[in-house]
């Protein structure tokens, strides 16, 4: 049985990675490159109704892209979003409602946004919503949407009040709601086709939920029949914030409701039992009884009967949402394969005139999972543009990879330049295995910044071009799969995403430990781009040993509470043996509010120190030994490829939720553990941890949201094992001989110097008895 | 030990295999500072051969690394040639510079130091034939050259001088043009003259094909010696030159070559102008005590067109002394090497000469050397050429290629420009590479240098020697690539005397360069502080310049020629003699020596010397019981350290003066090698760079002044010497000098031979 299941399984992914494109570069609609300006001839000023008018009647189908994403800064910045569009509510058309607030400093007389759907301008509005959200309403036709997924395209021109400076630039911002925005119907919406599942609503938390109606504290047969269900659900959605819950009960607000099985079925609760019974075979879709949340079932006596029922729905009305979605190319994103150019062009960026002081252009590329960073070969970007006459002289081109300035190209010729494929390097070292966010930023700034004053301000005058022939040329790659290594994980579902089977192995069953096996195998799949094939099991203690991919999730007590205040050192748990040490730490802003942190014993005095050297005057010896310490550790860090100020360890009481990826003992595989200490702890972290902006960011052997600010850090392995070469060719092998020992440099000179001293020594034997004999 | 053979060249292998990996920058630094720690280390004992080799090897692992991080990482793009080519051409130039470093690491393996062996049987000494090629040179030279050659301890049977006049040949004589012809004609008297006096052969050839080859050959045509030695005109032997050179002829029956060092008694222009000629080493100090013994190793030591005795037998074999390229000497040299006949070469200075005084004759000599030895990389090929072995190839690439040096030290002088002008990008590094890769191989290399040369050559003065020639041969350079075949022979000028300090002719570039250079350094600090995002490109390049612009104002101080009124140059003998005053013989010492004077210092008791008018003495030298004795006359007296030194001209300069004047200053070599050694004494990295940036000071004003016309010099009143007298019958034959059997007999000589 388990067998033939596994077989409906491998047919299943065989069957999404046939209808993938073979190579293509990926199409992300959430990550859109700027500027993108419409000619203000072109524009047809449409006046947009504003929120003081009555809601419509429909429902608002959000966009698709999570909250993080729906935010637009600088000056001029552009964002792309979708949402889609049952058919049979097409032709009614509806209203475009977007949600916003923006920074106060945003000078209200000249910002707009621009707004087109599907490629047609559709309006504009100003953006003057300082004190709070504002609503803006543009009424769409049945003409100017289409069913399925439609593109939203805003472009946000936006200055500040008082300070022309490059630096206020970075100030201004306009946020969406992403609860209040979308397309809102004009026809009351009802779920019935599974399609219908691209337009539900977020729930409270801004997130997309699955919830399997399941008992939490029953078996793990319900909850493993219906991961592959949960998957491909995820999938058709491409929503990068779904989660997934397990409940008894069917969920409140926004969300999916999931049965699967028969009502028959052992397990199964009441609520299930009485979905399940009405309900025909095969998955269908309806309303659920709270307003905006969907019912789904998979009705099916075996599992084979529930994989084929699956397989017919991805077949035939979902697929085309896996095709215009987690399968499509990704605008705005590249493929990272080695070799490989791609133009500016391939990311959908558009070249215009900039008229700004900091114009901001970005991509990501995914860089495949067994990529090796290091530094031997460079990334390189070939800039097609040109600067205006009449910029400051430190006017320059940033690149900024996974939030950090990697390299900088001055524009230094004051009259104006241009550039043909002009090379600029970004180090290899500053990218990852998984998604690479790219930025490049030129700061633009003119000497009529500096007064500002009002009819002499040059907003408008254009400064930079970049041209959308403007290419990044991928080397060829060290291949590796290395391990530990959460970016990977994260980026691609690496090494779970491969296709072969792995156990999930949660030690007290909940609601909390369910919520998050589920949701982390959704988000491999998500990442990978396939469901994969897990197998949930509950155990008291995860088997650290033992060959295969493992994931793992524990709590260290069953009772609720999280102790946040625990003073104790002795409630820490120890680490487990054979967990990969630590030399790394990064902080990522990720984390919600500004709870005080309980800090490692070195940034406490770090903090004291600080804090009590301001009050005299200090001796020079003791400025010029602070001096000297500073720029060893910074060369230390240095050395150890680190960014200096970065090495504050968090204890292990601040870590609300850790993530943790090591190697298993005695075997192949990889132990991917999330441990938190408390359920609630582990509820709450969770949370935190699959918000889209920290996920992707997920990075080195062990990740962990801090207690106070729910801030994720991440922590480097200082060693990783080899997982599998896939290319095995010389120069891959050279490649990675590179690689290690610029990462094992002590390895590398001690190697030279040994050859060479051998070397020298023979020379010094053998010189003499040549040519004239000198002995 | 062939066990070791083979792990020993796999470690190399592998070692370039992992040297040639794309290591990170951090990686890069520690190596750097590992490898150049574990340099320093292995140069503290030099005479150890395995810690000379292990030096060699550990600054080619930096080098490696440099050359491999140069070609993979700082070349512009090609898409941008305004960067690429000029970055290219840089590029081009350093390779070239890396490929000559492993070519002198190869060459300076194992620098031999040979001993003469000694004399065991006369009888069996083989027959001798100087020859002293002549064209233009003065017969005072001449006869100072002759007589040094004449007073050379050897057999007198067996010992021929032949002086061979190129500048009275037949067809000069006959020239179209009588002024020519007439001056041939006298020449041609006058030498005969003073050769029959001096008992040595007078040889004029009809025509003058093939210059100094064409005379040599015709010389060995009309000599049956077993040996041949050939000096120029101005080089005079010391006694002991053929007792130094010839006994190795009889060890090694293939030996074409003994090849001795060429010592000069004056300052080239920059050692003048300079004025660093009692102090620092000669240019060729480098080249004749490093690495001509380092080429003695792989038997490539090569004829450096005097000072050398050769194999008669051996230059029959390539039909004589080759004359297809104006180096005839090296091309000569290849010719039998690849016949498979052996060269060696003594480090002993045996021969005393000239270089040319002013810049202008320096430069025409330097381009006869460049066009001549790239003559013969482009027509003989000495890297492919059959019958040598790799290393000579290597060794014969190498001393030919090295003349290709004006095109990299251009480079290296105006590519700086390139970025504080217009900002052309043709090196792309920032300050972390240059500082682990650039940096950290100019340590070593700066460090190898001092180690390997710091003997015979200051910091930066090789920069300096190669700057001011790189400005003139590059079109000399040009010309010989385009037209390998023709160049021609130039006789290089020497013994020229300047009459007040004024710029050499050939300034005017030196002058441009360097003001333009002052004005990139003046524009890069103008750059550097206004502009904000001044990068640390700029940064180098700025200091790069700054060195560039110090080469450039001391080779101002090498065109600025300082006067020069000394006709004969001195020779700081010290050697004891006896003056005759009237009845009277004083003990005096000779301090230096001349063929126009000498200065002299009474030891016991002063004579009475009237401060006026002329007042004369005879010089008394004894050797083995001969007494030499010469007429001189006062010409001057200053106040010595203990006592009054007087200077003292030859009355007149007969064939008899000029055997004294070679006995009183090449009678001992020691002479010459004190001389040597004393100036060849190390100096630090630092305090040669503080010297070499006072030098750039200081000549940096004198030339400004000379260009304004501002010199206040005194009028100097030269007084001419004696005029050379020749009798008709010479006083001494051959076979009446007999001061040379004893000479013999107190040396290693046995048996019973005739000397005289």
């Amino acid at each position: 049985m388990a067998e033939r299941s596994r077989l409906r399984a491998t047919a299943l992914l065989a069957l999404l990675a046939t209808t993938a494109p073979l190579g293509g570069s990926a199409r992300a609609v959430e990550n859109r490159l700027q500027p993108l300006v419409t000619p203000a001839a072109a524009v047809e000023p449409v006046a947009p109704a504003k929120t003081e008018a009555p809601a419509p009647q429909g429902m608002l189908i959000p966009f698709e892209q999570p909250a993080s994403a729906l935010r637009l800064t600088g000056e001029d910045d552009s964002l792309e979003l979708t949402f889609a569009l049952p058919e049979r509510l097409r032709l009614a058309g509806g209203t475009l409602e977007i949600a916003y607030d923006n920074a106060v400093s945003v000078l209200p007389d000249t910002a707009r946004v621009d707004v087109s759907v599907n490629g047609a301008v559709v309006g504009n509005f100003p953006v003057r919503s300082p004190n709070g959200l504002t609503t803006i309403r543009i009424p769409l036709k049945g003409e100017q949407v289409r069913a399925g997924r439609n593109l939203v395209r805003l472009r946000a021109v936006q200055h500040h009040r008082v300070d022309c400076s490059l630096a206020a630039t970075y100030e201004l911002w306009t946020r969406l709601s992403v609860s209040a925005s979308g397309f809102r119907t004009a026809m009351p919406f009802r779920f019935e086709e599974p399609t219908d599942l691209l337009s539900v609503g977020r729930n409270s938390r801004e997130q997309t939920e699955i919830r399997l109606v399941a008992s939490p504290d029953g078996a793990p047969g319900l909850v493993n029949q219906a991961l592959p269900v949960i998957q491909s659900l995820a999938l058709a959605m491409n929503r990068k914030d779904v989660v997934v819950s397990v409940a008894p009960v069917p969920g409140t607000g926004p969300g999916i409701d999931l049965y699967v099985g028969e009502a028959g079925q052992d397990g199964q609760p009441d609520a299930a039992r009485q979905a399940l019974g009405g309900a025909a075979a095969g998955l269908s879709l309806r309303d659920a009884a709270i307003p905006g949340r969907a019912a789904v079932t998979l009705r099916g006596g075996s599992r084979e009967a529930l994989s084929e029922g699956l397989l017919a729905a991805l077949r035939g009305p979902l697929n085309e949402a896996l095709q215009t979605g987690v399968l499509a190319p990704r605008l705005g994103g590249l493929a990272g394969q080695p070799g490989m150019r791609y133009t500016l062009g391939d990311t959908g960026y558009e070249a215009q005139p900039f008229t700004g002081r900091l114009s901001r252009a970005r991509f990501t590329i995914d860089m495949p999972a067994d990529f090796y960073p290091a530094e031997y070969d460079t990334m390189k970007f070939f800039l097609n543009g040109a600067t205006a006459p009449g910029l400051m002289p430190n006017a320059q081109l940033l690149i900024r990879v996974n939030d950090r300035v990697v390299t900088s190209l001055p524009f230094r010729n004051t009259d104006g330049e241009v550039f043909r494929h002009k090379p600029i390097e970004m180090p290899l070292r500053a990218f990852r295995p998984g998604v690479n966010r790219v930025e490049l930023l030129a700061e633009l700034p003119a000497p009529s910044d500096a007064a500002c004053r009002p009819g002499e301000r040059e907003d408008d005058k254009p400064r930079f071009m970049m041209l959308k022939e403007s290419a990044l040329q991928i080397p060829a790659l060290a291949r590796i799969g290395r391990l530990p290594d959460l970016g990977a994980f994260a980026g691609t579902g690496y090494p779970y995403g491969r296709g072969k089977p792995f156990a999930v192995v949660v030690d007290r069953p909940g609601p909390e430990t369910l919520e998050a096996a589920a949701t982390t195998i959704t988000r491999l799949a998500l990442a990978a781009g396939k469901p994969l094939e897990a197998a949930l099991s509950y155990g008291s203690q995860p088997e650290s040993k033992g060959a295969g991919d493992l994931l793992v999730i524990t709590t260290d007590q069953p009772a609720a509470g999280h102790a946040a205040a625990a003073e104790s050192a002795d409630a820490a748990p120890a680490r487990p043996a054979g967990d990969p040490g630590i030399d790394h730490f990064t902080t990522a802003a990720a984390g919600h509010g500004d709870a005080i942190v309980s800090a490692g014993s070195e940034a406490l005095l770090d903090a004291f120190r600080q804090s009590t050297s301001g009050g005299g005057e200090r001796s020079l010896n003791a400025r010029t030994q602070e001096w000297l310490g500073q720029l060893s550790n910074r060369f230390n860090s240095w050395l150890r490829y680190q960014e200096a100020g970065n090495d504050v360890l968090p204890e292990e009481k601040d870590r609300l939720i850790s993530i943790r990826q090591s190697a298993r003992v005695g075997g192949e595989g990889v132990l991917t553990a999330i441990r938190a200490r408390t359920p609630a702890d582990l509820q709450k972290g969770f949370e935190a941890l699959v918000e889209p902006a920290a996920w992707e960011r997920l990075e080195g052997a062990t990740a962990s949201i801090r207690t106070g600010d729910l801030a994720l850090l991440t922590e480097q392995a200082d060693h990783r094992f080899i997982r599998e070469i896939t290319d095995e060719s010389f120069g891959n092998f050279r490649r990675l001989a590179a690689s290690w020992f610029s990462d094992n440099f002590q390895v590398y000179i001690g190697l030279v110097i040994s050859l060479f001293v051998g070397f020298g020594l023979w020379l010094g034997f053998i010189v003499p008895k040549k040519g004239v004999r000198s002995e | 030990m062939m066990c070791f053979k083979w792990p020993a060249i796999i470690a190399g292998a592998l070692g370039i295999f992992v040297l040639w990996l794309p290591i990170s920058l951090q990686a890069q630094l520690v190596l750097s500072f590992a490898v150049l720690g574990l340099l320093f280390m292995a140069m503290s004992r030099p005479a150890n051969k395995t810690f000379r080799l292990m030096t060699f090897v550990l600054s080619a692992v930096l080098a490696l690394r440099y050359a491999y991080w140069r070609t993979t990482e700082t070349l512009p793009d090609m898409s941008e040639p305004l960067n690429f080519v000029p970055g290219l051409l840089l590029y081009l130039a350093e390779m070239y510079c890396l490929v000559m470093l492993g070519v002198s690491y190869f060459m300076l393996a194992d620098p031999l130091s040979r001993k003469a062996p000694a004399i065991t049987d006369a009888a069996a000494l083989p027959t001798v034939d100087v020859f002293i090629p002549t064209y233009n040179e003065d017969p005072e030279l001449l006869a100072a050259t002759l007589a040094a050659a004449k007073s050379m301890i050897y057999p007198r049977d067996k010992l021929a001088i032949y002086l061979l006049d190129d500048g009275g040949t037949e067809a000069k004589r006959n020239h179209k043009d009588p002024r020519v012809a007439l001056a041939a004609m006298r020449r041609h008297e006058l030498l005969k003259s003073l050769c029959e006096s001096m008992g040595v052969n007078y040889h004029a050839r009809q025509k003058n094909d093939h210059a100094k080859a064409g005379n040599l050959n015709d010389g060995l045509r009309i000599s049956r010696g077993e040996l041949v030695v050939v000096f120029d005109a101005d080089h005079a032997p010391v006694r002991e030159f053929l007792r130094e050179t010839v006994p190795f002829f009889a060890e090694d029956e293939k030996l074409f070559l003994v090849q001795t060092p060429h010592y000069f008694l004056n300052p080239d222009p920059l050692e003048k102008n300079l004025d660093t000629f009692a102090r620092m080493p000669s240019e060729n100090e480098m080249f004749y005590s490093v690495m001509q013994r380092g080429l003695d190793k792989w038997n490539a030591s090569f004829f450096c067109g005097s000072a050398a005795v050769l194999r008669r037998k051996a230059l029959e074999s390539t039909r004589g002394f080759a004359g297809q390229s104006i180096t005839e000497d090296c091309e000569t040299a290849l010719a039998l090497h690849t016949k498979g006949w052996h060269s060696y070469y003594v480090d002993k200075p045996l021969i005393a000469g000239l270089q040319p005084e002013t810049f202008v004759s320096f430069i025409g000599q330097r381009a006869r050397w460049c066009q001549g030895m790239l003559q013969i990389l482009i027509l003989n090929r000495p890297f492919l050429a059959r019958g040598l072995s790799i290393g000579q190839r290597i060794c014969y690439a190498g001393i030919n290629l090295f003349w290709l040096f004006p095109l990299s030290r251009l480079a290296f002088m105006f590519s700086p420009l390139l970025y504080i002008f217009f900002s052309l990008e043709i090196y792309q590094a920032n300050i972390m590479e240059f500082a682990s890769y650039a940096l950290t191989y100019l340590i070593s290399s700066f460090a190898m240098q001092s180690y390997l040369y710091g003997r015979v050559r200051w910091p930066w003065v090789s920069e300096l020697y190669e700057y001011v020639q790189s400005v003139m041969l590059i079109g000399s350079i040009l010309s010989v690539v385009r037209n390998p075949r023709k160049p021609t022979f130039n006789v290089t000028a020497k013994g020229q005397t300047l009459e007040k300090s004024m710029l050499s002719p050939l300034a005017r570039p030196y002058f441009a360069i360097f003001l333009l250079l002052l004005a990139a350094a003046f524009y890069s600090a103008w750059r550097f502080f206004t502009e904000p995002l001044a990068t640390d490109l700029l940064m180098i390049v700025a200091g790069w310049n700054l060195l560039n612009l110090g080469l450039a104002g001391a080779a101002l101080g090498v065109v600025s020629e300082r006067r020069e009124l000394r006709r004969n140059q001195r020779l700081p003998v010290k050697r004891h003699a006896l003056m005759r005053v009237g009845e009277t013989l004083h003990s005096v010492v000779i301090n230096d020596a001349s063929s126009g004077g000498m200065t002299v210092e009474f030891l016991d008791h002063v004579p009475e010397i009237p401060a006026e008018g002329p007042f004369t003495a005879t010089l008394e030298l004894r050797r083995n019981g001969h007494v030499i004795m010469v007429e001189v006359e006062r010409r001057n007296m200053r106040s010595g350290s203990d006592s009054a030194i007087y200077g003292f001209a030859y009355k007149e300069r007969t064939p008899e003066t000029f055997m004294a004047i070679a006995e009183l200053m090449y009678s001992d070599q020691a002479v010459l090698q004190d001389r040597l050694t004393r100036r060849q004494a190390r100096i630090g990295f630092f305090a040669g760079t503080a010297q070499f940036a006072f030098w750039t000071i200081r000549e940096t004003l004198r030339a400004l002044v000379y260009a304004t016309g501002r010199v206040s010099e005194t009028p100097a009143e030269s007084i001419e010497d004696a005029p050379m007298t020749i009798r008709t019958k010479p006083k001494y034959r051959p076979e009446e000098i007999e001061d040379g059997a004893e000479s013999f007999k107190v040396d290693s000589f046995k048996g019973a031979q005739v000397y005289g």
